[in-house]
């Protein structure tokens, strides 16, 4: 496992903007990175639009169907042809970043100051199990993160415990706890390093990364 | 400090790898090394002596634990401190006081070319201006202005300290140096005098490296507090931060003097490394490092050249180091959630403080090192909680707030008292001070951005923070009643300072 993979993650649900501007951060810190091509971006796309791709996990209507949760044999029972893809991808010829890139693993938001599990958070979740129970080789990394409006210290353990909730959940969903690992950032990294409400939204979150296939 | 032994719970040692150096991720300090100028000598990087002058109310020797005698009670004590003075520059005319330049063996300045008389010159404007500020700092005293100085010089007879001249414009007391350069090494010598007592109370000789002006200034600094009004300066402390300086996507540790100078690094290994704490004997730190993937709990002895991770299992989060040097309090998930643990300094012990559901976490300690404070959000919302080191004597100490971490127990004598960010209600964070005698709870800053990580200084009388009120942020100080703000950082984002004893000056 790569140290450089866990260190600086590739985000999954940037707008253009922040995309580019983390490329460029990616291409001076890490040596196995292609090198930035973009040059600044335009300054009206600094700010992340409202209705960003993240936003709409946790805005998103609960979903009827899937808020209670499933039990472990509802998840293994379901077929992998549940999801919009119906053949299974070949991981193997895929780079870990390439993978983390395209975006299988969805990130959940949590509330302020909140490790707690929305039935919408849960439904995400569920989706992600599916496809974890589709690619039995898969290894995560589980990143907890949260906003700036809180303390450095209390963030780390806040952090933490967004962390170990996803893990516990993804393992009642029958993902073995050998596949998954935890960590808390606090709020060392933002996804968005805007300061106010929708980029505190995104911050706090818990992000899966695929650290092994 | 006795090298610790290889800690049992430790992984493969680092320190081959650190004491490489920046490469290798971690920077060891290099002292300036100072000559031993014979008895009186102190420890660290400054040699001192004594000068012959016997010292009034002793019997001819400095004993160190002579204070001046101001008695009028209720004015403010008034300093003088005339620019250091070049010891070869007997010959301008200007007053000296009797005894200093003959204390002093004529430096053939003139021999040795222009640019050691011109780096004597800059040392000398060094040291003088990082005096005045430093005493300034302390607040203690009111600074007499340089610019009345030239009466009392010009009154006085050459060669010859007038006390009636200082007198007459208003200073109580003097504190007058010279400052040369011998061989590869700066001497200043530093007289103080009670103006009215007409007396030479203090006289040492101080040596440091050349090009260290500014500690040499630190050193006789926190000398003249000491010896002027029993006060503990912090000239010589130093404050250790994380920042984000060195690149996207990495916080280094760095540390800094007092005032903000001598800005370097601690850590460089690109990984992310946060939440520093001292060593009590100001020699060490102990850190959060991301540098193997997981957070895990470091030391790096700075005069050694040498690191070595402490807990490596698990997360690990924000150590606290005893004031007697043997443990360090820390955060870890090891039995599930964010637990209060300590670990043995030597790896020999590990122990469980706190066990419930709840975060627990930001540990500080007692300056008698018995009790220990944190956060903990047990009942809902993070709060400060103190708690014997025993385990026992729960209490809550924060009862407003909505949000309330990072306390920081001040090592005064004289105020028992904890400071830590407070939000109220859903307002940016200020600090607080929570006074244990008078049970209440006083706000030192006021809603000026976000204000956070309170640290004492190792007198107990000014706190460092970080605030995000000039934009990302940065590290600020303040005296304990929230008086006398400045600004230390300005490059990246800073975060999480903590404010140490001066090298090798164990509490």
């Amino acid at each position: 496992m790569k140290l450089d993979s866990r260190l600086f993650p590739t985000r999954r649900a940037l707008p253009a903007a922040s995309l580019l501007a983390l490329l460029a951060a990616f291409a001076c810190s890490s040596v196995d990175r292609t090198p930035a091509t973009g040059s600044e971006p335009p300054p009206d796309l600094v700010t992340p639009p409202e209705a960003s791709e993240a936003e709409g996990a946790s805005t998103a209507d609960p979903s009827p169907s899937s808020s209670g949760g499933l039990t472990e044999d509802e998840i293994l029972a379901i077929p992998p042809e549940v999801g919009s893809e119906t053949d299974l991808l070949d991981i193997g010829a895929k780079s870990l970043e390439e993978l983390n890139t395209e975006g299988h693993l969805k990130d959940v938001q949590f509330e302020y100051d909140s490790a707690d599990l929305s039935p919408s958070m849960r439904a995400t979740l569920e989706e992600n199990a599916a496809w974890l129970s589709r690619y039995p080789s898969v290894s995560i990394l589980v990143e907890g993160h949260c906003d700036e409006r809180g303390t450095v210290e209390y963030n780390l353990a806040l952090g933490e415990e967004r962390a170990r909730a996803v893990r516990d959940y993804l393992r009642d969903l029958g993902v073995g706890t050998g596949r998954m690992r935890i960590i808390s950032y606090g709020k060392e990294f933002p996804l968005d390093p805007g300061h106010n409400e929708t980029a505190w939204r995104r911050n706090r979150r818990a992000h899966l990364e695929i650290v092994a296939k | 400090m006795k090298p610790p032994r290889l800690p049992r719970l430790a992984f493969a040692a680092l320190g081959a790898a650190l004491a490489t150096g920046v490469a290798a991720g971690f920077v060891p300090v290099t002292g300036t090394r100072a000559p031993s100028p014979g008895p009186g000598s102190g420890a660290g990087e400054v040699g001192v002596a004594s000068l012959g002058t016997p010292l009034a109310g002793t019997a001819g020797q400095d004993t160190g634990d002579w204070y001046l005698d101001i008695t009028r009670p209720g004015a403010p004590v008034r300093m003088a401190i005339p620019d250091f003075r070049l010891a070869a520059a007997e010959t301008s005319g200007r007053g000296t006081p009797p005894g200093e330049t003959n204390a002093v063996p004529a430096e053939p300045l003139s021999g040795a070319g222009p640019t050691l008389a011109e780096e004597a010159a800059e040392s000398a404007s060094v040291a003088s201006a990082v005096l005045w500020s430093d005493i300034e700092y302390a607040g203690v005293y009111r600074m007499l202005p340089k610019r009345f100085y030239r009466i009392a010089e010009a009154g006085s007879p050459e060669g010859v300290l007038d006390y009636y001249q200082w007198e007459s414009i208003g200073a109580d007391i003097l504190v007058s140096g010279t400052l040369r350069i011998d061989g590869e090494f700066l001497v200043a010598e530093v007289r103080m005098h009670a103006v009215r007592a007409q007396e030479n109370v203090f006289g040492r000789r101080y040596t440091a490296a050349r090009g260290a002006a500014r500690t040499l200034a630190h050193r006789i600094a926190d000398d003249i507090l000491q010896h002027a009004g029993n006060y503990q300066g912090v000239a010589r402390t130093r404050i250790a931060f994380s920042t984000s300086r060195s690149g996207p996507r990495s916080k280094e540790i760095y540390l800094m003097d007092y005032d903000g100078h001598g800005q370097r690094p601690v850590t460089a290994n690109g990984s992310l490394n946060i939440t520093p704490s001292w060593s009590p004997d100001g020699r060490a730190l102990s850190y959060i490092s991301y540098r193997e993937g997981a957070p895990a709990l470091y030391l790096a002895f700075l005069y050694q050249g040498r690191g070595e991770k402490l807990v490596g299992d698990f997360q690990s989060f924000t150590p606290a180091w005893s004031p007697d040097g043997r443990w360090i309090a820390f955060t870890s998930n090891r039995d599930g959630q964010s637990e209060i643990y300590l670990a043995a300094v030597d790896g020999t012990e590990l122990r469980r403080l706190t066990d419930n559901r709840a975060i627990d976490v930001a540990p500080a300690w007692s300056p008698n090192g018995r009790t220990i404070a944190f956060t903990s959000d047990r009942t809902g919302a993070p709060q400060i909680y103190t708690k014997d080191r025993d385990g026992l004597n729960l209490r809550r100490v924060s009862f407003e707030g909505s949000w309330n971490d990072s306390p920081t127990w001040s090592p005064s004598r004289q105020h028992s008292e904890i400071a830590y960010a407070s939000r109220i209600e859903r307002r940016p964070f200020d600090i607080v001070v929570h006074d244990f005698e008078t049970r209440q709870t006083r706000q030192l800053t006021t809603g000026r951005g976000s204000n956070e990580s309170p640290s004492w200084a190792p007198n107990g009388l000014h706190i460092a923070f970080a605030s995000n009120r000039a934009g990302d942020d940065q590290v600020f100080t303040m005296h304990r009643d929230g008086s006398n703000l400045k600004q230390l950082t300005r490059e990246g984002s800073n975060t999480t300072p903590r404010w140490g004893n001066p090298p090798g000056d164990p509490r």
